[in-house]
């Protein structure tokens, strides 16, 4: 999966609006701003805005990633994806590479279940 | 005493020491005293006069702490309101105290300026990082502790916030007795991640300032790992909770990270800890001593387990503290010897004056205790004791469902269903939930050819309601089970 912090943005922004935006404007909602401060998102939102970026992006937020700088803005979840997902997308060309050398297709490797497969193998 | 002498004497004793420790900086007794003082001529220079009601409506910081204050220092009477309540309930509440006066922030002014527009008793707004505070004329007319210190609004089964009449006496009485057993002291650092509008947060502001201590106060617990870092920092000794904070805290994998050897004491109210994170609990935090306690905003507190009891009777919420008497009665109002269930009542100077302007709900709750003139508290609850008189809470009398420890109010959720057009039928009810204790779940029946989805119905309550109300689970039914009478039957769905 390659995209980039604007389509990332977009699709959070789209499920914090449809979701979690507690009567706010969604006009109002700048990139920058904290989710916290401009009372977005309550701590109840926050587990179900993980939940939201686990299923829609197929990563896992670890515990030690539960941070503001991480989930408290629209600038900082596109920061965070885009950090987690390039580093999937760095074991997917090494797998390739991998697989490459045994003459199999690897295009199949596109499929998020599978390289998340093949990297707990790896690990 | 008044419940703001004791700030007033601890700065006076401990000017510079740290009384609040927030996200922006630390403020001295003498700074929070000071700045108090000055919004309280504020108030005065604009009328508002012993008795008044101001509403306070902020996030936790420094500036809620200072508003509440000065409203007492004003002579008038502060009510704490929930940052996450919307407009329409904000307005209900101005409405319903009549308030003089709203002190607030500008991050909440969507929620307060279409709330204003209806509330017509408030003629002062006064926005604490937006307005100068310039003060304008010294309060006149001091309370006496029979006047009210606070209102502050709960849910209740009829669908309408009550508010809670509390005076100077019963704040104070409550605060030496739970001070008392917790035994806070001026070394003190505590941890205050719930809101001031919430009484046990309220409480640890009260408390602390008693003791001369330190008050790190914190807007909620939405990212824990921010919270440990905190802790640590700070030498945290004094944790008060909740069992959903509790939860989220002892089933983080990296707790071992965080250095919290100074923290002494972990409080938990609001609903009872399973035996599984009692155990973690006590295994987090070694050498920390565990209170379980029950109480209910219209007296604050009613019990708490000696930690020393805790591997005795492990799901006992304990007994009376000090300063407070209490025993069970059966529907005959008759008192019950240990060993039996029933209906918690309780007699002490902390219990509430009653409703505000709300004397039908009052007489169900407060009714004449044994000396004349004197009113005790029917708390609504079933309990059962042991046979050495220690209480276990067995049930709510009423259908109120507690989910993060808040009281939801079923009717108001109800309400809320019945005000998206289609909804022809809706009845709510709690479910089991490992980390929210109970998890609201609405049934909801549309009528023909109206679709909504789970999440349109979610986004609505969240629209009209706190966060907390708003029904976790939807379940759309052709029709909800009703009593010969018409009478939604709520055991069949839960």
């Amino acid at each position: 999966m390659n995209m980039n912090g604007e389509t990332l943005k977009t699709q959070v922004r789209q499920y914090v609006v449809d979701n979690l935006l507690m009567g706010a404007n969604a006009a109002e909602l700048r990139d920058a701003d904290s989710f916290m401060e401009s009372h977005v998102i309550d701590s109840v939102g926050v587990l179900e805005l993980v939940s939201f970026l686990e299923k829609n992006f197929s990563i896992k937020v670890e515990d030690q990633e539960m941070l503001p700088e991480n989930l408290d803005s629209l600038n900082g979840i596109a920061r965070y994806l885009q950090r987690k997902l390039g580093a999937r997308a760095g074991l997917a060309a090494r797998l390739a590479d991998k697989v490459a050398s045994f003459g199999v297709m690897w295009t199949m490797l596109a499929d998020d279940a599978l390289v998340r497969c093949v990297a707990f193998t790896l690990a | 005493m008044l419940l703001h002498h004791f700030l007033e004497r601890t700065a006076a004793w401990l000017p510079e020491k740290a009384a609040l420790i927030c996200e922006h900086g630390s403020h001295t007794y003498r700074e929070v005293n000071e700045r108090a003082e000055r919004l309280a001529a504020v108030l005065a220079g604009r009328a508002v006069r012993r008795g008044d009601r101001v509403a306070v409506f902020m996030d936790n910081s420094a500036e809620a702490v200072i508003a509440m204050y000065a409203a007492l220092k004003a002579g008038a009477v502060f009510m704490p309101v929930n940052p996450l309540s919307k407009s329409d309930k904000l307005a209900y509440m101005l409405n319903d105290a009549r308030a003089a006066a709203l002190i607030t922030h500008s991050s909440l002014r969507r929620v307060w300026d279409p709330a204003l527009e209806h509330a017509w008793s408030v003629h002062t707004c006064i926005v604490m990082n937006e307005d100068e505070i310039v003060p304008a004329a010294a309060p006149t007319e001091a309370p006496i502790d029979q006047d009210l210190a606070s209102i502050i609004y709960t849910s209740g089964s009829t669908g309408e916030p009550k508010g809670v009449m509390l005076s100077h006496l019963n704040m104070v009485s409550a605060l030496n007795s739970v001070s008392g057993y917790l035994g806070y002291r001026e070394d003190d650092v505590i941890l205050c991640v719930l809101p001031l509008a919430f009484d046990y947060g309220l409480y640890q502001v009260l408390m602390a300032f008693k003791a001369g201590a330190t008050v790190v106060l914190e807007r909620n617990f939405a990212f824990p790992l921010r919270i440990l870092e905190i802790m640590a920092r700070e030498r945290v000794t004094v944790l008060p909770g909740v069992p959903t904070i509790f939860s989220l805290l002892v089933n983080l994998g990296n707790l071992a990270q965080y250095d919290l050897s100074a923290l002494r004491t972990v409080t938990n109210t609001a609903a009872a800890l399973s035996e599984e994170h009692i155990r973690k609990l006590r295994a987090a935090f070694p050498q920390a001593t565990l209170y379980s306690m029950y109480g209910l905003t219209e007296c604050k507190r009613v019990t708490y387990l000696p930690p020393e009891q805790l591997d005795i009777r492990p799901l006992s919420v304990g007994r009376g503290m000090p300063n407070e008497e209490l025993w069970l009665v059966d529907e005959a109002d008759r008192r019950m010897p240990n060993g039996s269930t029933g209906l918690l009542v309780i007699r002490g100077s902390h219990v509430m004056r009653g409703y505000w302007e709300k004397p039908a709900e009052t007489a169900e709750r407060l009714k004449p205790g044994p000396l004349p003139g004197e009113s005790v508290l029917y708390s609504g609850d079933i309990f059962r004791t042991d046979a050495e008189g220690y209480l276990y809470f067995v049930g709510r009398k009423d259908d109120i469902i507690k989910s993060r420890g808040e009281k939801v109010s079923p009717r108001e959720v109800e309400n809320a269903l019945y005000s998206l057009p289609g909804v022809l039928e809706a009845a709510v009810v709690g479910v089991p939930d490992p980390v929210l204790g109970e998890a609201v779940k609405a049934y909801v029946a549309l009528a023909a050819g109206r679709h909504y989805s789970e999440r349109d119905v979610i986004r609505h309550c969240l629209s009209k309601l706190e966060s907390f109300m708003a029904p976790k689970y939807v379940q759309f039914v052709d029709s909800i089970p009703k009593t010969n009478t018409g009478k939604i039957r709520k055991l069949r769905l839960a």
